[in-house]
């Protein structure tokens, strides 16, 4: 009976604690007054429109199937006041991410402070040293592979064309990568490359400086996800060779000499290599076949003189 | 006088505990939400205030500064602390500028899950006269997902029978910021 006893103290007890925390935790007098209602709240011309807008409504369409873009920018960084400003008039950024509609914009936009200590997590994985960043990411839904994966990133110049461009070539690229069926976006989770990343690392210090001289300055370098292509080696020339001047004497003095005759065509040779390299044209010969010939020429100017006296 | 003492600690103890005591941790892609513990326990309920705990979080996870800043003073406004009812979240959304769903009635259910499928976290009414956070729905398992700002180091879990027990025991009462969800956490991986 004891037992029992203190079991309905108990029971009581947390019922009168409860009683003491639903007074002031949450009104639920008004939940119930509310009844069926949808208030949309804190959006300018509709906030306090509340007859307008506060009729019973579904929840709005999906958006999981929109890529993000996020802005990562820093205090006092006249770069990304700039972006920012860029990316609310410009045609080419508009037509990417609204950031004054977030409904109608094609995808999800974002600023993100560096300092900012709630945020700082999101972007741990990478390296961000130059302000403002701009990082684009593949949907929630999936449907365009792992929305993990940083599809690009980049740094702003004051282009707002050509950062759009290069956002836009860039999902391009990375679509047609999905697409390939050599790579499937499986393949993508297993392949982290670690620390190091696929491009250019920016400066540690920011280079951007407060000058007197109105207007924003940029950083130079300019890391890019996916990186540029690599330049196609250019064939070092040939440099053109010094004129035989002694094969010309042995020629003058001595009369017809092989040897003479051949450093001679051999300069001619280099000469006319280095002149169409340096103008841009294709040689006339491969490496390798000039290499044969060259060492052809050579052994003949090596023959020894052939007796021609009989015994 | 016996069964009916007994039948009432057992529906207590149905409505105050989750259904699972199995971890789940941020990130993952069971969640909608993405908050670290850390950042969680900034929101711990310090004051009755857990309407605003639970909208802050929301705050954190969708970077809605003026949101997230409701439970202390910062150039957003002032700190809001104690009770809420949906028109003092209706004044303070307005005065901080802050676009939010106020939602009551029968429809906060299709509204949680829309916010779970498109990645965004909600304050939602969760126990007698209480708010926390609702961090995701797994409609595969009918497990929602839940963290307490009594409790917020960890997630909750519950089965769709739980969690319509506790939504109802704070009445229907649902409060979504009307921003983008979070980004996944960003990672290099060489695609091209």
């Amino acid at each position: 009976m004891r037992a029992w006893l203190l079991m309905f103290t108990m029971f009581l007890s947390s019922g009168l604690l409860w009683a003491q925390e639903a007074v002031p935790e949450v009104d639920q007098a008004e939940v119930l007054r509310r009844g069926d209602l949808v208030q949309v709240v804190g959006d300018g011309i509709r906030s306090h429109d509340h007859d307008a807008f506060a009729a019973a409504m579904g929840p709005p369409a999906s958006d999981a199937d929109k890529w993000f873009i996020s802005v990562v920018s820093m205090q006092g960084c006249a770069g990304c006041e700039k972006l920012k400003k860029d990316w609310t008039t410009s045609p080419w950024l508009l037509a990417l991410a609204n950031p004054n509609d977030a409904k109608q914009s094609w995808a999800h936009y974002a600023i993100y402070d560096k300092d900012d200590r709630s945020q700082a997590f999101r972007f741990e994985g990478l390296k961000i040293s130059t302000f403002p960043t701009i990082l684009v990411q593949p949907p929630r839904s999936k449907r365009y592979g792992d929305p993990s994966i940083v599809v690009y990133q980049g740094i702003y110049k004051g282009d707002p064309e050509k950062l759009a461009r290069e956002i836009t070539l860039a999902i391009r690229q990375y679509i047609q990568k999905l697409q390939t069926p050599v790579g499937p976006v499986r393949a993508y989770e297993q392949q982290r490359i670690g620390a190091d990343p696929p491009w250019q690392p920016v400066p540690r210090v920011d280079p951007w400086n407060p000058t007197p001289v109105p207007g924003p300055q940029f950083p130079t370098v300019d890391p890019t996800i996916p990186p540029a292509p690599p330049a196609q080696p250019t064939p070092a020339p040939t440099p053109a060779p010094a004129f035989p001047w002694s094969a010309v004497l042995t020629l003058m003095t001595a009369g017809f000499s092989l040897p003479a005759a051949v450093a001679l065509v051999v300069w001619a040779v280099y000469t006319i290599r280095a002149r169409r390299q340096a103008a841009g044209l294709k040689p006339i010969v491969d490496q390798a076949t000039l290499d044969r010939v060259l060492e052809q020429l050579k052994k003949l100017a090596d023959q020894p003189k052939q007796s021609t006296s009989g015994t | 006088m016996k069964p009916l003492l007994l039948l009432g600690m057992l529906w207590l103890a149905a409505n105050a505990s989750p259904a699972s005591a199995q971890d789940i941790e941020c990130p993952d892609p069971r969640l909608a939400a993405d908050l670290p513990r850390e950042i969680r326990t900034w929101f711990r309920n310090p004051d009755g205030s857990c309407v605003q705990c639970s909208i802050g979080m929301c705050g954190v996870d969708q970077n809605v500064p003026a949101a997230a800043t409701l439970l202390w003073d910062t150039q957003y406004g002032s700190r809001e602390r104690g009770g809420s009812g949906p028109s003092r979240v209706s004044a303070y959304c307005n005065r901080r500028e802050i676009r939010a769903f106020n939602i009551t009635g029968a429809s906060t259910w299709d509204w949680m899950k829309w916010a779970a499928a498109t990645g965004r976290p909600a304050a939602i009414g969760a126990g007698s006269a209480h708010f926390q956070t609702l961090m995701g729905y797994d409609p595969s398992s009918g497990t929602w997902y839940v963290c307490n700002n009594n409790s917020p180091a960890r997630i909750d879990q519950y089965d769709e029978a739980s969690f319509r027990r506790l939504h109802l025991a704070s009445g229907q009462w649902v409060v979504i910021l009307d921003y983008p969800p979070h980004p996944e956490r960003a990672r290099y991986a060489r695609w091209w």
